[in-house]
């Protein structure tokens, strides 16, 4: 996932993917593009997440040092 | 005519008469004149009256030395002088006719206390016209100086008396400094008097370049004799008339003679005058060490009073800051107690509040995260189910006419369609559609 963009913008572009496959409108190249794109965010938007979570922690443990 | 007789004869009958018709003796007042001590100790001298200059009367007279030794000395001793020229005396005499020697008087006895009474009255009367004239106080107005450090002496340079002066002068023990002139004149005798104001006359003259501050009029010492000269009414005028303090030494043992009276200040002898003079400065030196150490003692006092304050001062500032700063301390150390015990309740209180909050934010971000990652596992599940692979993996294929999918085509016999496999594009033509129902 790009810097600039941010976690809630993901999400969005990932839900758009979804809604998009579910009305099965597309070619499968495009698709398939699409599948690509949607998955990286996912993966992003996880590591995001477990980032943060690491963050929380870590400054957590450290006021409490 | 008569029978003549000899010139002894004659002179025997003058004699003869006179003894006959004079007393023994006869007190006589006469002025002594053209004295002499002859060589065996007899006094030869003329007794004269006078009428202003004019000799009116006078007659030869002597004094034996058998009666002449008793009577200088007695007459010295009462009167302080000797017989002199001038000098008008009360005489007991006898007549005495001598043949061949002529008339003369012996004198028998002097009475001193006419000769003391008649120099009084001639000295008196001086007095007096000098008092008439004011001539009495004229120099004692002039104040004398404490340290007279110019001054002009008339004296005898060759005099004992200015010998003795000088040497007390330059010798004093205190190394005072005085600078002097000596004005020189004759200082005893008939001389005297012109001498002296023919001196005081040059001071005069120089005294406007010399600044003298003092005259001092000291005698050349010797027998105390012929003090006359300074009774002179002349030399006591020009003394009295000088505007500078006249100081005088004569050395006048018995009383006071004129140029004492008039002058500003009398002292007895030439060593007496330098003893005053160096007294004077003496005096004022004293006088200024005297005051030196009484400012010396006043700055003392005023010093140790001061300090003695300014220690006092000192102690009360000292003791006022002590107290301030020690009430500056209480007051501090209660306000930090104040400030740390409220701290510690903030602390306290705000450190719960923090806890609670990273608690809370702990809980909720783990909630937040756990719905994020739920809605992720969700979106992948949908994607997972959407993706065209996943169908394909089954043995799935993808249809579509026209690069869209063939549910949403309409088809007919005839029409070019595309399917995907999971590995493949098969192009195909459609040969027949029916319709198969499930």
């Amino acid at each position: 996932m790009e810097n600039d963009i941010s976690y809630d913008q993901a999400l969005a572009r990932i839900e758009e993917i979804v809604q998009s496959l579910e009305q099965d409108n597309k070619s499968i190249d495009e698709l398939s593009a699409m599948v690509k794109e949607a998955s990286h965010l996912i993966k992003s938007c996880k590591s995001r997440l477990k980032m943060t979570e690491e963050d929380i922690l870590k400054a957590f443990e450290e006021d409490r040092e | 005519m008569q029978n003549p007789m000899t010139l002894f004869e004659l002179n025997q009958l003058v004699k003869q008469t006179l003894d006959r018709n004079l007393a023994p003796a006869y007190w006589v007042v006469a002025e002594i004149s053209d004295f002499k001590e002859g060589a065996r100790g007899h006094a030869y001298l003329d007794l004269v009256e006078k009428t202003g200059n004019q000799v009116t009367a006078k007659m030869r007279a002597n004094i034996w030395a058998f009666t002449y030794r008793g009577l200088a000395a007695r007459f010295r001793e009462m009167t302080g002088q000797s017989l002199q020229n001038g000098m008008k005396v009360l005489a007991q005499v006898t007549v005495q006719f001598h043949e061949l020697y002529g008339l003369s008087l012996n004198i028998r006895d002097i009475d001193a206390n006419f000769t003391i009474g008649e120099r009084a009255k001639r000295k008196q009367e001086i007095i007096e016209k000098l008092a008439k004239a004011g001539l009495l106080e004229t120099n004692k107005q002039f104040s004398l100086p404490s340290v007279p450090q110019k001054v002009a002496i008339i004296s005898s340079a060759t005099a004992a008396g200015y010998g003795d002066f000088i040497q007390q002068v330059e010798n004093n023990r205190h190394g005072y400094k005085l600078h002097y002139k000596l004005f020189p004149a004759t200082m005893q005798g008939h001389d005297a008097p012109d001498s002296i104001i023919a001196a005081l006359k040059s001071i005069e003259q120089e005294q406007e370049n010399q600044q003298y501050q003092l005259i001092i009029l000291i005698r050349g010492g010797g027998a105390q004799i012929d003090m006359d000269c300074f009774d002179d009414y002349e030399l006591a005028k020009a003394i009295a008339q000088m505007r500078i303090p006249v100081v005088t030494g004569i050395g006048h043992e018995r009383d006071e003679c004129i140029a004492d009276l008039v002058a500003h200040t009398k002292v007895k002898t030439p060593t007496a005058v330098a003893e005053f003079i160096l007294s004077g400065f003496q005096e004022f030196e004293e006088t200024l060490n005297f005051n030196l150490k009484k400012i010396e003692r006043a700055a003392n006092f005023y010093l140790t009073k001061e300090k003695q304050t300014l220690r006092d001062r000192e102690h009360i500032l000292i003791n006022l800051f002590k107290n301030q700063i020690q009430t500056a301390n209480q007051y501090l150390d209660s306000a930090a107690r104040h400030i740390n015990s409220q701290c510690q309740g903030r602390i306290q209180y705000n450190r719960r509040e923090i806890d609670n909050l990273a608690g809370r934010l702990q809980r909720q971000a783990k909630v937040l995260l756990q719905q994020e990652s739920t809605k992720l596992e969700g979106l992948e599940k949908d994607l997972n189910r959407l993706d065209p692979v996943f169908f394909m993996k089954r043995g799935y294929t993808r249809t579509e006419k026209d690069g869209k999918s063939i549910e949403l085509a309409t088809l007919k016999p005839g029409d070019k369609i595309s399917t995907y496999t999971l590995t493949n594009k098969i192009e195909s033509t459609i040969t027949n559609i029916e319709e198969h129902g499930k």
